[in-house]
């Protein structure tokens, strides 16, 4: 039997995607999302949370959201938890999204000052069914080039319903061994790949 | 249903950071931090 252990300190090399932040400016579109998400704000959180100020919603909301999304065990409330409340994995950021003082979603982080990794977003959809998680993407984008990093990391692209990773102004996808803005030779690739 | 393992992974590293610049390297090489460890086989 196998047991997966989270362990710090392990990278792995994927189809990642950033944006040079240097090149990006926001679309029409991404306007639009961010017009339709009004009084989002964003708040950075160290971590690891400390027992006493953790607040259980939060893993919670990351339940009850990748439960919904892409079935159960896929991130569960404990392990949520652990990564924001100790520091067995190398994510030092928890960003805090709040509309008019109501907290509505998260996301994990790595940052330090020249990139920003955002990473397992998760929120409220029932409250939020459309427009929340892009605006959040895009507030998280926007408060990485304000900060002066040079790149922000958005995951990978592995499967169609990724591509949206693809909208923005200076993005560029790592293929093997070299980065790419070859959108569209991307987008044919993971369209003819078979869903799993 | 959309699952996430189908993750794309060309290798794995694991590494002992003594610097950002050694993290930046590795993400500017397509890598990056993961939520899940290494695989341990269990006496269960």
């Amino acid at each position: 039997m196998f047991l997966c252990v989270l362990e710090k300190n392990i990278l792995q090399q994927t189809r990642s995607v950033r944006i040079k932040l240097a090149d990006f400016t926001l679309s029409s579109e991404n306007r639009r999302v961010l017009r339709k998400v009004e009084n989002l704000s964003l708040e950075l959180i160290k971590l690891p949370i400390s027992p006493d100020n953790y607040d259980w919603h939060i893993h919670k909301l990351g339940k009850d959201f990748y439960n919904n999304k892409f079935g159960p065990g896929i991130f569960t409330a404990s392990r949520i938890k652990t990564i924001l409340t100790t520091q067995e994995l190398n994510f030092n950021f928890l960003l805090k999204y709040s509309i008019i003082d109501q907290n509505c979603g998260y996301a994990i982080a790595y940052s330090n000052s020249s990139i920003m990794h955002y990473a397992y977003p998760f929120y409220d959809f029932e409250a939020y069914p459309s427009n929340l998680g892009m605006a959040m993407m895009i507030q998280a984008i926007l408060y990485a080039q304000n900060e002066g990093r040079e790149y922000i990391y958005l995951g990978s692209v592995r499967k169609a319903s990724d591509i949206y990773k693809l909208q923005f102004k200076g993005v560029e996808y790592y293929q093997k061994d070299q980065w790419s803005n070859d959108i569209a030779t991307l987008k044919q690739e993971v369209f003819e790949t078979p869903s799993i | 249903m959309n699952r996430m393992n189908s993750y794309i992974n060309w290798n794995e590293v694991q590494i002992d950071p003594t610097s950002d610049a050694e993290i930046n390297a590795l993400y500017d090489q397509g890598y990056v931090f993961v939520r899940i460890g290494k695989k341990h086989t269990s006496a269960n």
